[in-house]
């Protein structure tokens, strides 16, 4: 019997990096080892034995002395590269002897890797997944089984591979969980979540697929249905708002007319000096913060203006900013990469970047310079590169200052 | 195309792999190939590359014998530092010696090696001298012939009863035991092969043989506390021996700090001496004597002994272990050249051993560097001259 690992997990077929399933060198050994000492001649293929649950190295190492023996391929290669089967061999160049190898074999056993479910469940409930496909868990240490949604747990492999005693200990963790918001009769929440004023409300159902949590309903057809908020499931990150072109949605403590009055604060006195930045509660209003928290200094043109999420930064907000004459705009926020979303609201930066890149198109048509319009991800421990960026804004702002000079 | 492509591939063959694992009993299948093993062996210090016995053991996991650029299993002096320093303990001189069994079994040893067995075999020595001078060492000395009257057996082994230099030491042996008052007999020209350097080599065949007729000779004399004067004879008696419950094996460095340790050694002492001390293999990391010998040569008045560079667990072997003794080494790849300008960087007159095959490599690898200033001695001569050369020293240390 000859157990093969790594069988479409760390290298796929089309030699992409894919996770260690992490499961099946634990397994594999244990059947192995139970088959060596049923008499039967066993082998195992692998590229790296990552025994790491407890007593596993210990298993790994008895069925190494009882003499199941153990082979490295090539871990730059997917088996079916690495090894071939025909006429009862299984051939491999055994790494640690540098030589190829024909191994005697009547069942070739495969360790086949785990792998994420297919898009629909994570589309159906609005949870998000990790750029390896399993579903992301809210935050690996303070929230490692509920879902980025509220009211979503996540057990076992559902959020990536793991052994039985790990998805056993997950599965009781969510239990744990879901029986805390069960255990009450009614959800606290913070008083920020949104407010619709139905008298401003067409309908319209613009800002349905604008929230991450799917907290947003439409019922009935568009402008003749009606719109309903499940306010339990709002988070008040305020996507919803930015996007309502009529008006409609309100953040408490984060109004439209609050903000207004905040940039109109902000830029009464010598608008061309300032640098008006919006920043995200969690990541770059942090960020902001432990630039102080470091020391490192950054101008004092800068005026912060703190929402929950970037993506509550409506259009109107920037534009108002420029009527008044700002020297410059930087949008902040959680960070976003290819490689997926630091966002607290699951993926709400991707409109921030919707956004911003419209406006930018926009004002740079009506001869605002790029420069003075920026967005910069910025997360929670990126004081310094905070500091880089307003300080590297300032320049613009005062290299224009004197170009104006100049001309006058 | 990868090198390896080219190569024909290695077919496992079942029956093989039971072979050495039944003949290893298992030893090699726990190694996880970090390679220490080849790192540390001492052949790579004086060959300038690394002997690779990592790849040693992977054959030998995988049922095959040594080749395709592994280490050459006839080259091990079976020191024991790998095994020291093994991470999973695996005992590696053991696959050794099974790797040099089955060669013995497929008629693939070295040349010169089944002449050993046949010295053995005819002149009860491997060094083919004849049984008539087996005594020759204690000539003059008017030794007793062991019996039930007497407390110990003092067994000489086949290096000492011949060779010229190393007689000396069994005769120092001799003269401190009667200074100690100690009651023992000797074997003289029967004293038979203890069968290690038959071990060492790998037949255990025709150690089977060796064991079952000395064990029968003991027994028939009543052997009990049996001094050896080599550590490999110690060895042999006490890990291949079931003479029976009486029988205990000790090595002369551990009797002395016994006879030490009851008061019965006199006081020694000598005018001024620095001493250095190579622990030999089969004393030191087989067996873990390593304070004894020191003791003995601490004990004696105007003694300083100094370490050299490597020492106790991770002592330099002075190359003669593992049937080394009875197979060439060119001079410039000997271990004891080494040895010998480690012990001279310590400043030390007197490069001390307790082992007749280090002593032997010792010397050689002096001959060869050619150093005035160190001699190279055994503890017992040491002991021997401190007794008997100063005796008002050792009045004076009786005093105190």
């Amino acid at each position: 019997v000859t157990f093969v690992g790594c069988v479409g997990s760390r290298l796929d077929s089309d030699g992409q990096e894919v996770g260690c399933s992490r499961y099946c060198c634990e397994s594999m050994i244990g059947q192995a080892l139970r088959l060596k000492r049923e008499g039967k001649r066993v082998r195992v293929l692998y590229k790296d034995i990552r025994t790491y649950s407890r007593n596993a190295e210990e298993m790994y190492e008895t069925a190494a002395r009882e003499g199941v023996q153990f082979f490295r391929y090539d871990r730059e290669q997917a088996p079916e590269e690495a090894l071939a089967y025909a006429d009862g061999y299984v051939t491999l160049r055994d790494d640690l002897l540098g030589q190829r190898v024909r191994v005697p074999t009547d069942v070739l056993v495969l360790a086949v890797g785990l792998r994420p479910q297919e898009e629909n469940v994570s589309a159906q409930l609005k949870v998000a997944h990790s750029s390896d496909g399993f579903l992301l868990e809210r935050h690996p240490k303070l929230g490692p089984v509920e879902a980025g949604s509220p009211g979503i747990f996540l057990a076992g492999t559902a959020q990536g591979p793991k052994d039985v005693r790990e998805s056993v200990s997950q599965g009781l963790a969510a239990a744990a969980k879901a029986a805390g918001l069960l255990a009450k009769d009614t959800i606290e929440k913070e008083p920020i979540t949104a407010r619709v004023d139905l008298e401003k409300c067409i309908v319209c159902g613009i800002c349905v697929p604008a929230c991450p949590f799917g907290a947003i309903e439409l019922i009935g057809k568009v402008k003749v249905g009606e719109i309903k908020f499940i306010e339990a499931a709002c988070q008040g990150c305020g996507s919803c708002s930015a996007t309502c072109n009529y008006d409609a949605i309100e953040m408490p403590y984060f109004t439209d007319q609050q903000i207004y009055a905040q940039i109109d604060a902000a830029l009464a006195k010598r608008p061309e000096e300032k640098i008006l930045v919006f920043a995200c509660n969690w990541c770059s209003y942090a960020g902001a913060d432990q630039a102080g928290i470091e020391k490192v200094q950054y101008p004092s043109s800068a005026r912060i203006i703190r929402t929950m999420c970037s993506a509550r930064v409506r259009e109107e907000f920037v534009a108002h900013a420029f009527e008044q004459g700002v020297g410059a705009v930087l949008m902040t926020g959680c960070r976003l990469t290819e490689n997926g979303s630091d966002c607290h609201y699951i993926n709400a930066n991707e409109q921030t970047k919707k956004r911003y890149d419209f406006l930018l198109r926009k004002y740079s048509r009506r001869g605002i310079e790029p420069e003075r319009f920026q967005l910069k991800w910025i997360s929670a421990a990126e004081g310094k590169e905070f500091a880089a960026k307003v300080r590297e804004m300032d320049q613009i702002v005062q290299a224009r200052l004197s170009g104006t000079a100049a001309k006058v | 195309m990868n090198m390896w492509e080219d190569d024909e591939p290695i077919t496992l063959d079942d029956t093989l792999w039971d072979r050495i694992a039944e003949i290893t009993n298992g030893a090699a299948t726990a190694c996880f190939q970090c390679g220490t093993c080849t790192a540390i062996c001492p052949w790579g210090q004086v060959r300038g590359e690394a002997i690779n016995v990592r790849k040693l053991i992977r054959r030998s996991q995988l049922g095959l014998a040594g080749g395709n650029g592994a280490a050459d299993p006839w080259l091990c002096t079976t020191c024991g530092y790998c095994e020291a320093l093994c991470p999973r303990g695996v005992d590696i001189p053991g696959v050794i010696h099974s790797l040099r069994q089955d060669a013995w079994r497929r008629n693939a040893v070295p040349k010169g090696l089944p002449s050993l067995l046949w010295d053995v075999h005819w002149d009860g020595n491997p060094w083919g001298q004849p049984p008539s001078q087996r005594f020759a060492w204690g000539r003059g000395l008017d030794l007793e012939t062991y019996g039930p009257e007497h407390e110990v057996l003092l067994y000489v082994g086949c290096s000492a009863s011949y060779d010229r230099r190393l007689q000396k030491v069994a005769r120092a042996l001799v003269d401190i035991f009667r200074n100690a008052g100690v009651s023992f007999g000797v074997l003289g020209e029967d004293e038979p092969c203890c069968g290690e350097s038959v071990l060492a080599v790998g037949n255990d065949e025709y150690l089977d043989e060796i064991i079952a007729s000395n064990t029968a000779l003991f027994q028939k004399i009543g052997a009990r506390t049996v001094v050896t004067l080599s550590p490999h004879c110690f060895d042999i008696f006490d890990t291949r021996y079931n003479v029976g419950e009486d029988f205990r094996p000790v090595h002369y460095s551990q009797f002395l700090a016994e006879l030490a340790g009851e008061g019965r050694l006199p006081a020694m002492g000598l005018e001024s001496l620095v001493v250095t001390y190579q622990d030999p293999c089969y004393l030191g990391r087989r067996h873990g004597i390593y304070e004894e010998p020191r003791l003995t040569l601490e004990s004696i008045e105007g003694v300083e002994l100094r370490e050299m560079d490597d020492n106790r667990e991770q002592g330099l072997c002075c190359g003669g272990g593992g049937g080394r003794m009875f197979m060439e080494t060119p001079a410039e790849e000997r271990f004891a050249l080494l040895r010998v300008k480690q012990a001279a960087a310590t400043g030390a007159e007197v490069l001390a051993t307790a082992c007749p095959a280090c002593l032997a490599c010792l010397d050689d690898g002096l001959k060869v560097a050619g150093n005035d200033n160190l001699r190279v001695m055994d503890i017992a001569e040491i002991v021997q001259m401190a007794l008997v050369k100063t005796p008002e020293a050792a009045v004076a240390g009786a005093n105190r």
